[in-house]
């Protein structure tokens, strides 16, 4: 069999689990796996969260006495696979907030919480939506490698 | 003992409202094409979300007191890297 460029699948998997740094990167203190959480914002945030965004702001997230600022827990109980050359993760879990009263929201922000900073992972838009003292869940597509939450193709 | 529901009123008793429901599609189906035993073969892959709505509305006097909103993303987000060709 011919060699053919190509970027390792193993690496893209790698990239997901942090195994490589080609910049200066953070100190990490163990082996663990992270922590993300998934927050709310208006559609008339500004600045808008978008590709640009490259950490949790609280500017234009949800504001209500029913929504807890910085969101809610990602359930990340699968790690990384792959299947042919692509790499995915997919929360293990919908995303769900209860009880919950927000107006003219569009939006939500995956973030990593484990570090300090709180590192932007990507961004889901849905059109603009508002629940009144009720129920709203984000539930996640199947954890494969074409229709995974996120995935290095 | 009757069930009751909470609504921006607070808990209020199941049968003084009215429930309701709404689906919205935002699909977009995407259709590619592949050769397989010297055939077309076509693949069809869903994108976008599904919304599903819940409302409770006071049954006398028609305000919203209670609307869930249940979002089902089909296909998440992908990052397509390249090995550019060393030269």
């Amino acid at each position: 069999m011919a060699n053919t460029q190509s970027i390792c699948t193993s690496f893209k998997k790698e990239l997901m689990l942090g195994y490589h740094a080609f910049g200066a990167t953070l100190a990490r203190g163990d082996t663990t796996l992270d922590s993300f959480k998934a927050a709310l914002y208006y559609a008339a945030a500004s600045p808008s969260i978008d590709a640009t965004t490259t950490v949790y702001t609280s500017t234009g997230e949800v504001v209500d006495a029913s929504y807890t600022a910085t969101g809610a827990a990602v359930t990340n109980a699968t790690a990384p696979d792959t299947s042919g050359t692509t790499a995915f993760w997919t929360p293990s879990a919908s995303i769900a907030w209860t009880a919950l009263t927000a107006a003219a929201f569009d939006a939500v922000l995956l973030y990593n919480i484990t570090h300090a900073t709180k590192y932007a992972v990507a961004v889901f838009t849905f059109g603009t939506q508002t629940v009144t003292a009720g129920n709203f869940t984000l539930t996640m597509p199947s954890n494969s490698s074409s229709t995974a939450l996120i995935r290095l193709a | 003992m009757e069930p009751v529901v909470y609504t921006k009123n607070g808990n209020v008793l199941a049968s003084t409202l009215v429930y309701s429901t709404e689906w919205e599609d935002h699909i977009e189906h995407e259709v590619t094409l592949s050769f397989k035993d010297e055939q077309l073969v076509p693949h069809v892959t869903k994108h976008g979300y599904l919304l599903f709505k819940e409302r409770y509305h006071d049954a006398e006097t028609g305000e919203l007191v209670k609307e869930s909103l249940h979002a089902y993303q089909f296909k998440g987000l992908d990052i397509s890297p390249t090995a550019e060709q060393i030269s």
